[in-house]
């Protein structure tokens, strides 16, 4: 839900500031704005529902791994934050230092979803007889 | 979980893990300067982590936990959520499949490729809000507790 007011936060300084003299300036947070709505917001609140209802994956382990569950919400959050500060920073003023920042980044949040994929691939299944 | 949900959420879950892929060497490539070339994968990730992989996965849960008919036994007109299903991934692997089709037949096969994917899109849309528009009521439970 912070994703959500952020990006619509960042959505309307973008609606605001269009035709402004310095757009191009915020023109640099669409990526971001985007990604805060689709990554942080939209696909955070599926996977954490996913996490919560989908069916157990055993009578021990519920959620099949906590600790899976846990690095997928700390690296997408890493990633994306990283990404929300460094993208913008490097596009304004590009160099090669802190756009070598985005690479942790891209890891981070690829990683994110693969590990999701793999811990809740087991429990997407019919009911138990 | 129904068979349909299952086969939604594992196409959702596929496609969105394939779909970062592109997301994160566009990245790498914004960050680092290598291979401007890869700014072409651009729509296909959009493609495949939005339409491929969160909305499937929506449209999963939606098939599985929407209100049901006659008692919770019946899900309506599962025929549709089933043409839902299959235009939608017809549509997905014709995208996938399309610079295959270009290569091979050229760039009138590229074109009818997408003119298809469109057509089975919008028929994807059109048939699962068909099966799950009597659905969005409130549940057999509640209507009990509220009349």
């Amino acid at each position: 839900m912070l994703y959500f007011l952020c990006g619509f936060v960042l959505g309307g300084v973008l609606l605001i500031t269009l035709g402004w003299k310095h757009q191009a300036m915020f023109g640099v947070l669409q990526p971001v704005y985007w990604h805060l709505l689709m990554v942080g917001w939209l696909m955070q609140c599926i996977f954490g529902v996913a996490y919560w209802m989908f069916p157990p994956f055993s009578k021990d382990q519920p959620q099949r791994s906590e600790t899976l569950g846990w690095f997928t919400y700390g690296a997408l959050n890493l990633g994306l934050l990283l990404r929300a500060v460094v993208e913008p920073w490097h596009s304004l003023s590009p160099r090669a230092g802190v756009g070598w920042l985005l690479v942790p980044s891209a890891v981070l949040q690829v990683a994110a979803v693969w590990v999701f994929v793999i811990n809740t691939w087991g429990r997407i299944r019919g009911r138990r007889r | 979980m129904p068979t349909l949900s299952r086969c939604f959420l594992r196409g959702g879950l596929l496609y969105l893990a394939i779909g970062v892929i592109p997301g994160g060497l566009i990245l790498l490539q914004k960050g680092t300067g290598w291979f401007p070339t890869l700014w072409v994968l651009l729509p296909a990730h959009t493609y495949l982590v939005l339409i491929g992989g969160l909305s499937q996965c929506t449209l999963g849960v939606c098939y599985w936990i929407f209100p049901r008919f006659g008692g919770g036994a019946s899900r309506g007109n599962t025929t549709l959520a089933w043409c839902s299903y299959i235009t939608l991934n017809a549509a997905l692997g014709l995208v996938v499949l399309h610079p295959l089709l270009q290569v091979l037949y050229g760039d009138g096969a590229a074109h009818v490729a997408f003119a298809s994917a469109g057509t089975l899109q919008v028929l994807a849309a059109l048939t699962f809000v068909w099966h799950i528009w009597p659905r969005i009521r409130p549940s057999a439970t509640v209507a009990r507790r509220s009349g």
